[in-house]
């Protein structure tokens, strides 16, 4: 199925570039044949922007000869969902509304890449305007999850995930309103990380719900996340949502282990939201991992999940129908049905039920903020389970099931999801866990002795690996 | 939530559903305001909503 090899990390190739074993022509060139191999197959690209790509590569060879090289990330290939603003290249939202939609400036986050050198390799595949769901009645297809093409990537971030886990981009960047980094991350057996609300620019991206709208990156490893974040994260004046906060090198002790950290495991809670078996053996697994690396793990307890999912979803339909209302009034038609659905929801929500969302939402992230005092990080479940079929999938403008991914958006904190194990069907398993506000850099050292410590790493998509 | 009190609802909000979609949107609204129902539980005058964006305090570095 494959011309080529996948992609290595972001790591490994920003040291393949630094010791001159390859130059950002070749990398790009890789990544430029790979997407074009397997977008037939996993349809992650909405836009390959190779001709963009080449010259870019070109000017960074041409930096290198000259004795420049910007940084860890210089000459790297990466994407952006299609909701990020790059100068020049539509930003479609995986949506008919916005079909010519050419982007004035980069988003910041682009900017911040473009700056660190990177390549963009083209734009992904989304469920419209991040929201929705698995849509056929779009100018594109839903992407298919690498593992299976007959099962769900998760979403909303679909492209991104599929196209880092078929190896064809080491980095990529989603959003996650109530999970749609981390669920693809879940689905699609990588690294997916929601950093605390604030911590990285929204601007020039097409928003879904203000307040609970968060960045970032989409990666293989737990070693690229940092990486990723690294460039990504920093205060910006121009997003009100902002925190002007201190960014940390979060490389610096990435290794360094979790001997004597306290994690708090939040097990009644995934057994509350319906997970299955399988994947709460895997969970208590992974408790067992991080006892046997030197850190204690205690129970603990997180707040009412009806709770959560209420402000959640009180929140999110709000903030993004008064997004969309007017387009839902006057040509709904050009929404697919199941985002038109969706979005339409926010009509039936009183102003009194989103000032109470709020104030519930003060309340729940004290309570999970104070579990904080005594833990390094907690673990939960993000989902039930491993991806469903791709036609399973609830497509309905209520999903009965819901991820336990939202709640994280809800208060804020930092979460990740990395893989921990595989069902019978060869599906990746998941865990996530979450860290104090601001501080990625503890979560990234929880999750890095997790992944070092296990070999899920090591097992990569049969279909496009062999 | 009857039929009635949904397509009332509907029009107040300038929004068009496809005939066949009524009776599945009008189950998705009851679902959701059933879940939404936990938050009408009293909570002290004094519990304000979350201020936004900025809302954890800073810390010290």
């Amino acid at each position: 199925m494959t011309s080529k090899a996948p992609l290595p990390t972001l790591a490994e190739a920003g040291r393949a570039i630094a010791s001159g074993d390859l130059g950002p022509v070749d990398l790009t060139e890789w990544a430029l044949a790979r997407a074009e191999a397997l977008n037939p197959e996993f349809f992650a690209f909405i836009e390959i922007t190779a001709a963009r790509a080449r010259e870019r590569a070109r000017e960074a060879a041409s930096e290198i000869a000259a004795g420049r090289r910007r940084g860890p990330l210089f000459g790297v290939p990466y994407g952006l969902k299609d909701i990020y603003d790059a100068k020049g290249l539509k930003t479609t939202a995986h949506s008919r509304l916005l079909l010519d939609n050419i982007a004035a400036a980069d988003a910041a986050t682009t900017e911040r890449l473009e700056a660190a050198g990177m390549i963009l390799i083209g734009k992904l595949a989304t469920h419209e305007f991040a929201t929705g769901g698995p849509a056929w009645d779009l100018p594109w297809p839903p992407a298919r999850n690498p593992w299976n093409r007959d099962h769900f990537t998760g979403g909303s971030s679909s492209g991104s995930g599929a196209a880092v886990a078929a190896g064809i981009l080491p980095l990529a960047l989603g959003s996650d309103t109530g999970g749609s980094i981390r669920l693809p991350a879940a689905y699609c057996g990588i690294v997916g990380l929601k950093p605390t609300y604030g911590r990285v620019s929204r601007r020039g991206v097409v928003p879904l719900s203000f307040s609970l709208d968060t960045c970032g990156p989409l990666t293989r490893t737990v070693e690229d996340s940092a990486l990723a974040l690294s460039a990504l994260a920093g205060y910006d004046p121009q997003d009100p949502g902002s925190a002007d906060e201190l960014v940390p090198d979060y490389l610096r002790g990435l290794k360094d282990g979790i001997e004597g950290l306290k994690i708090g495991y939040a097990r009644a809670f995934s057994e509350e939201a319906g997970v299955g078996a399988g994947q709460r053996r895997a969970l208590d697994d992974a408790a067992v991992v991080f006892k046997g690396l030197g850190a204690e793990v205690v129970e603990v307890s997180l707040p009412p999940l009806d709770h959560l999912q209420a402000v959640a979803r009180a929140i999110s339909h709000s903030e993004s129908f008064a997004i969309h209302q007017k387009d839902l009034r006057e040509r709904p038609q050009l929404y697919a049905r199941v985002t038109r659905e969706r979005l339409m929801l926010g009509a039936f929500i009183g102003a009194s039920q989103y000032v109470a969302a709020q104030r519930w939402r003060r309340l729940l992230t004290a309570q999970v903020d104070a579990l904080f005092a005594a833990c390094d990080a907690l673990l939960c479940a993000a989902i039930a389970g491993p991806a469903p079929r791709l036609d399973a999938v609830d497509t309905n403008p209520w999903r009965r099931e819901q991820p336990m991914t939202a709640v994280f958006n809800v208060t804020g904190h930092p979460a990740l999801v990395q893989p921990c194990g595989f069902a019978e069907s060869g599906l990746p398993l998941s865990l996530q866990l979450v860290g104090r506000a601001f501080d990625e850099a503890t979560l990234l050292r929880v999750a890095y002795a997790y992944e070092d410590a296990t070999p899920w790493r090591e097992r990569r998509v049969p279909l496009v690996y062999a | 939530m009857d039929k009635r009190e949904f397509a009332a609802l509907l029009a107040r909000a300038g929004l068009r559903l496809e005939a066949d979609r009524m009776a599945v949107m009008r189950e998705a609204v009851d679902a959701m305001q059933k879940l939404l129902s936990v938050l009408d539980e009293p909570l002290p005058y004094g519990e304000e909503p979350f201020s936004m964006p900025r809302f954890f305090p800073r810390r010290p570095q």
